[in-house]
């Protein structure tokens, strides 16, 4: 039971990261990069490296999500990535940011609802990871 | 997909048949249509105005590539945001529309504080040409007309919908895209010439 459910989740997670990538991948690159800069959280020459290659990590990102290979290592990506998200739209949110989150492509606007469903991927991509790890060496993680 | 589309494709072809030509730059025939949704009272709108805006007037509108549509939409919080709409449509009818927008955006911070929209537009004009202006407000034809006009902006927006200002669609070549804040001209450029292919 424990197993369906984390497989169900892991596959839940990696939707998000797929969702989030193709979403961004099928508009182009420059929407996404003037998202990012309008938050002005990176510097300005950095924009666009993030804008070009972000959607292409998440894309890779929720592929081995979904295959469930090197979960241990993966996981742990996919957290650390999550609780960045996260992290971000609260600092933003609290600033009282006004512009598209580019969460899941343009014309969504930051706000509560942002916070709390990147909120529930930190509780999700920490609960795959720590499923991940409690697994013993050596076997299967799918 | 295709079905997908129809409806941002039918909502832009509501947009552009109630654009005011007073209030738009640009060849009609024009690969790209920027519209724009601005507050005059609003910070970022003034950025963007003087910053990406006026890039693109002297490049991609030059060029023929793209073809702005200015839409008011002046923000609650705003207090004498839709005085200066009124007045910059004013303006409009005697086409000093562009000039009286730098001067509004420019002086935001006093007029802001006022509430002296008047002199602010005063200012950007000459002494027959505010007279003109000033006729125009006086007018109660011409006044409800104005507002009309600007009601006709909200309303589109709302129904986008713009949730913060400003906000910029961005069509041609079959495609819509929503843009947000006083984004960078070069990345702005960079997509009007993907769009414009």
């Amino acid at each position: 039971m424990r197993r369906a459910l984390y497989i169900l989740a892991r596959l839940a997670l990696a939707g998000v990261f797929l969702w989030s990538a193709i979403a961004k991948l099928r508009d182009p690159w420059m929407l996404f990069a003037m998202e990012i800069d309008n938050m002005h959280v990176i510097p300005g020459a950095a924009v666009e490296f993030v804008a070009r290659t972000l959607p292409w990590f998440e894309l890779v990102l929720g592929l081995a999500l979904a295959s469930g290979v090197w979960a241990r290592y993966v996981s742990p990506v996919a957290m650390a990535l999550a609780v960045s998200f996260f992290s971000l739209v609260t600092l933003l949110y609290f600033q009282g940011f006004k512009g598209d989150c580019g969460c899941f492509g343009p014309g969504e606007q930051l706000g509560p609802k942002t916070v709390a469903r990147d909120f529930s991927f930190v509780l999700l991509s920490i609960w795959v990871t720590w499923e991940a790890f409690r697994r013993r060496r050596g076997a299967p993680a799918n | 997909m295709r079905l997908l589309l129809l409806p941002l494709l039918f909502t832009a072809a509501a947009l552009s048949a109630m654009d005011a030509p007073e209030k738009t730059v640009g060849a009609p025939n024009a690969p790209v249509t920027l519209e724009v949704f601005s507050d005059f009272q609003c910070p970022h709108c003034a950025l963007l105005h003087f910053g990406a805006l006026k890039e693109a007037l002297g490049d991609c509108v030059a060029s023929g590539k793209v073809r702005i549509v200015y839409h008011d939409f002046p923000l609650p919080q705003h207090p004498f945001a839709r005085k200066a709409a009124q007045w910059a449509g004013a303006a409009a009818r005697i086409g000093r529309y562009e000039r009286v927008c730098d001067g509004l955006f420019r002086n935001q911070n006093t007029w802001g504080v006022t509430g002296d929209v008047e002199g602010a537009v005063a200012a950007e004009l000459s002494a027959p040409e505010m007279a003109k202006v000033r006729k125009i407000m006086a007018d109660p034809k011409a006044l409800a007309e104005i507002n009309r006009q600007i009601d006709a902006d909200l309303a589109a927006g709302n129904k986008i919908p713009v949730a913060s200002t400003p906000t910029m669609i961005m069509t041609g070549n079959g495609k819509r895209y929503p843009i947000t804040g006083d984004v960078r001209y070069d990345f702005l450029k960079q997509l009007v010439d993907r769009i414009a292919k």
